[in-house]
């Protein structure tokens, strides 16, 4: 449905200042009816990639293709304007136009786009759009004297109403207090899932990736570090940076020494100052080379279940109580680890624990 | 990873832009080229001709219209005399201002919104009218306010308008509006939490306003005095009325006399020398004001959240304090009262029962009879509103296309379109004079408009490019997703959201283009009359009942256009 190719951009230096090459070669994918999500910290490049899908910013090079029409090309000088690509957008201000009513909000695809219709028609799928979002009883408000969380139905009933292509949202739920922003996080995907619409999606938050997207393209520095399901993203993250930003890790930097195969598994054995460390999972890293080993502070158990794993021995040096869960702090040699433990299991500071982490949790990556 | 780009050279895609065209900022900046940078090149072509020769005749360039300047012993006098008038000017403007200011948007004085309106509709009064009020009140012979000293002390009164300190007293108080609106946007736009937080953390009131509050404004204060320093260094029409008469001259009445001297030929080079200096003076000290501008942005009380600033409770102080206000409005409005009295009378005489008897509206059925008042009426509205509405479709084009450009074209649009903001009205009246003095276009109302055009336009720009500014970039680029083509958007959501802002814009422009006696004058023959011009020769019959009639029809006709569309403008930007 979406292709980008090798999308470039560089701003020009400001006075004092170097170029910043805010797209270095960015290409992607995207199935019909995907959830796709653009996740990365702020001035990774995210919006400007969203921004270039629609149109309201110029890439240097590469192209994009909607469906089986391309509409930006570098080399043969293809370009249509934002308002040709017959797109929804949901802007992170919402940008709902203060000077007129929810309904006339709503309308303006319809009446004003590029597939207008008739006004009985107009009428029947502003009120279906609104529906959708819950708000049909605020069609003749003004749209300043809804809450944050009726201008963002608003936008969103605006961007679905005409059925376009392609969906973009822009930190859509970043306006939007903690408790709204759960409720929401729901009901967005579920109404554009029920709608079969394609869907792009810039966040700075991983949770909100994490529980809305079929697929997370991982950006960081103009580049994208890693595309996958969010399962495959927090389990086999491909570096660093993707280990730290979904969810957090323990690195602890080694060198691999040997690699065996058993019984159609590849073992890496990893030499670390807390010792050697064995993974099953699968790596690119060869003999010899500088690697890191990621370890989720959920993958580790404090009590051996026994089979393969990796032991370490250490103090309790801290721990802290969230509620859900504890979070503690593991004095191993010069290492601290992270763990995260029950709630239930009460444990004296300073006591000796005991962790233990199957083989096949420990993800080895390039060293940087 | 190091900065570098490594793609190979590809064609760049020329088309493939989402802000304006290239062509679009190319011809906006020609037009405004032609419109500023033309009347100046005349101007400097003709300072260095020879003495006693007309413009564009012969190649010949000489300096010797700079070198009589210089050596001239008349310079010294009107500089002094130009900074005196300046500097005094601007004291009592400013601390009138201030005052007013201070108690409108930072107390909880009665009448605060009545004393706030009456400063904003100030604008719709032409200074002439004042000039010709404050004569009437103040002039050694019959002046009002010196009959009533002579009768309770017996002795001749005390005042006369023919002199430097009326002149600073009038000056000052015909800029105490324009001061007003940006020391008043000054106090409210200071976030009260600086404040409040000075007074939890142990301050004083003395301590907080000394340490805090005064320095904060202090960036903002100084840009408004320079604003109005410059202001004051261009004012020609008060200087013209009260000055000439008090052989007080300055920079700008001696360029107007070596252009149109009452016996003689007019000294084009000499008077277009002048210009060069004073449009020197003017660009230093507009240099002056953005590196003090530019100070300020560090200061940046303006957060862009909501709030309500603080009050201070006046309690007894209340009524007191309005009364002082009071008394400086009606100080501003007593010049309008006088020719609203001379207006009713068939000859000037002081206000007596008496006289009453003899009010009649016989001077307006006189004045308005003549056929060429009326065609000077005729040709007012003609100028006020073909200059207002070409200005603000001229300036909207000008700034959306500079807000939204990008490169060089758009940040030299920008600095194009501002740039008049430095040429005095009298120096720039002087240039299109010599531009067209041998066209057809002399003598026409169209030169008018296109004077007026030429000066009024940098400050609609301003308006209208800080108005876009503020408009977040979304709320446009929603609709182009929408599916909206460029016009529609600007008709559909740029124009409507910018709307009270262009309204503002557009009486202004209409107001000053009225009141404006400068461009009128110097470009005046018999077929492109004015009211404003009409009014000065009336005066100079002098057939004062006259030129009072036609003042009180001016300022009504303003004030009916004015008013409505302010209290307009007001609710409508409290609705947002």
């Amino acid at each position: 449905m979406l292709a980008i190719e090798h999308i470039e951009k560089t701003y020009a230096a400001r006075k004092g200042s170097h170029p910043v090459r805010a797209l270095r070669g960015v290409s992607f994918e995207v199935a019909r009816g995907d959830f796709f999500a653009l996740l990365g910290p702020s001035g990774c490049g995210k919006t400007t990639i969203l921004q270039s899908i629609a149109g309201l910013e110029t890439p240097d090079s590469g192209t994009i293709r909607i469906g089986d029409r391309p509409v930006f090309d570098a080399a043969n000088s293809v370009f249509l304007t934002a308002s040709q690509r017959m797109l929804g957008m949901v802007f992170q201000s919402y940008a709902i136009w203060p000077h007129m009513t929810v309904f006339d909000n709503v309308a303006f695809p319809l009446v004003h786009g590029r597939d207008r219709k008739p006004r009985e028609e107009v009428r029947k799928r502003v009120m279906a759009a609104l529906a959708r979002v819950k708000l049909e009883s605020f069609a003749d408000r003004l749209a300043p004297h809804l809450s944050g969380g009726q201008q963002q139905r608003v936008a969103i009933a605006r961007a679905i109403v005409h059925e376009p292509r392609l969906l973009l949202l822009d930190e859509p739920l970043s306006n939007l207090d903690a408790r709204l922003r759960d409720t929401m996080r729901e009901e967005l995907r579920q109404i554009v899932k029920s709608l079969g619409i394609t869907t792009i999606f810039v966040t700075h938050d991983q949770v909100e990736a994490m529980g809305m997207a079929d697929r997370i393209a991982v950006i960081n520095q103009g580049e994208i570090m890693q595309i996958g399901s969010p399962s495959d993203v927090y389990f086999s993250p491909r570096n660093a940076f993707v280990a730290n930003f979904v969810g957090r890790s323990n690195t602890i930097t080694g060198k691999v020494t040997s690699i065996e195969r058993s019984g159609g598994q590849t073992l890496r054995r990893v030499a670390t100052p807390i010792g050697e460390i064995c993974s099953t999972a699968d790596s690119e890293v060869k003999a010899g080379e500088k690697a890191l080993c990621i370890i989720r502070p959920q993958a580790f158990s404090a009590f051996a279940a026994g089979g393969e794993e990796n032991i370490f021995e250490g103090a309790l040096t801290g721990q802290t109580f969230l509620g859900d869960f504890i979070d503690a702090t593991i004095a191993v040699g010069d290492t601290q680890l992270c763990a995260v433990f029950n709630s239930y299991d009460k444990t004296p500071p300073g006591s000796t624990i005991r962790l233990t982490v199957p083989f096949d949790r420990c993800v080895i990556v390039p060293a940087d | 990873m190091a900065i570098q780009t490594t793609s190979p050279a590809r064609p760049r895609p020329r088309a493939a832009s989402s802000g304006p065209s290239r062509l679009a900022l190319s011809v906006a900046l020609l037009v405004i080229a032609c419109l500023v940078l033309g009347p100046l090149l005349i101007l400097l072509r003709t300072a260095l001709t020879p003495p006693d020769t007309f413009p564009l005749d012969g190649w010949e360039f000489t300096f010797d219209n700079f070198r009589t300047i210089l050596a001239s012993s008349e310079l010294p006098t009107l500089l002094l005399n130009t900074a005196v008038y300046a500097f005094g000017s601007i004291i009592i403007g400013l601390v009138m201002a201030a005052w007013l200011a201070w108690l409108v948007e930072r107390t909880d004085m009665p009448g605060r919104t009545f004393i706030r309106i009456a400063l904003f509709t100030w604008m719709a009064v032409p200074p002439v009218i004042l000039g010709f009020g404050w004569i009437l009140l103040i002039n050694p012979g019959n002046g009002i306010l010196n009959a009533l000293w002579s009768f309770f002390t017996g002795e001749a009164g005390p005042l006369t308008i023919y002199s430097m300190w009326a002149l600073i007293f009038i000056t000052g108080v015909s800029v105490t509006p324009t001061a007003f609106v940006m020391i008043g946007g000054l106090f409210r736009n200071m976030d009260p939490q600086l404040e409040t937080a000075g007074f939890v953390h142990g301050g004083g009131r003395w301590a907080v306003a000394r340490r805090i509050v005064i320095p904060l404004l202090m960036p903002g204060l100084l840009s408004v005095a320079i604003y109005v320093f410059i202001a004051v260094v261009q004012a020609f029409e008060l200087p013209l009325i009260v000055g000439l008469t008090a052989r007080i001259p300055v920079l700008s009445t001696r360029i107007y006399l070596l252009s149109t001297p009452d016996v003689g030929v007019p000294n084009y080079g000499l008077s277009a020398a002048f210009g060069i200096l004073l449009l020197m003076i003017a660009c230093l000290l507009m240099l002056l004001y953005f590196r003090v501008i530019g100070a300020g942005e560090k200061y940046k009380v303006v957060t862009g959240k909501a709030f309500h600033p603080r009050r201070v409770h006046l309690g007894p102080w209340a009524v007191p304090a309005f009364a002082l206000s009071a008394v400086l409005v009606f100080l501003m409005v007593m010049p309008l009262l006088v020719l609203f009295w001379t207006s009713f009378l068939r000859f000037y005489e002081l206000p007596t029962f008496d006289a009453l008897t003899r009010m009649s509206l016989d001077t307006y059925r006189e004045v308005l009879g003549r056929t060429a008042v009326r065609s000077a009426i005729l040709n007012t509205v003609i100028l006020v509103f073909v200059s207002s509405i070409a200005t603000m479709a001229l300036a909207s084009v000008v700034s959306w296309l500079a807000t939204r450009g990008q490169g060089w074209l758009a940040r030299a649009l920008d600095v194009m379109s501002f740039s008049p903001m430095a040429i005095p009205p009298i120096v720039m009246a002087m240039a299109i004079l010599l531009l067209y003095l041998r066209t057809p276009l002399y003598g026409s109302v169209m030169i008018l408009i296109i004077g007026h055009i030429t000066i009024y336009l940098a400050f609609a720009t301003r308006t209208m490019s800080s108005a876009l500014v503020q408009l977040h970039k979304e709320l446009s680029d929603a609709a182009m997703v929408c599916g909206a083509g460029w016009w529609t958007t600007l008709r559909r959501i740029v124009l409507p959201l910018v709307w009270p802002q262009l309204l503002n814009g557009w009486i202004w422009v209409l107001a000053h283009s009225a009141r404006d006696l400068t461009i009128p004058l110097l470009l005046m023959t018999n077929k492109n009359m004015v009211m404003s011009t009409v009014m000065w020769t009336l005066w100079d019959v002098p057939d004062l009942p006259g030129a009072a009639a036609l003042s009180t029809l001016l300022v009504l006709a303003l004030l009916l256009i004015v008013v409505p569309i302010q209290l307009w403008i007001a609710r409508a930007s409290e609705r947002r």
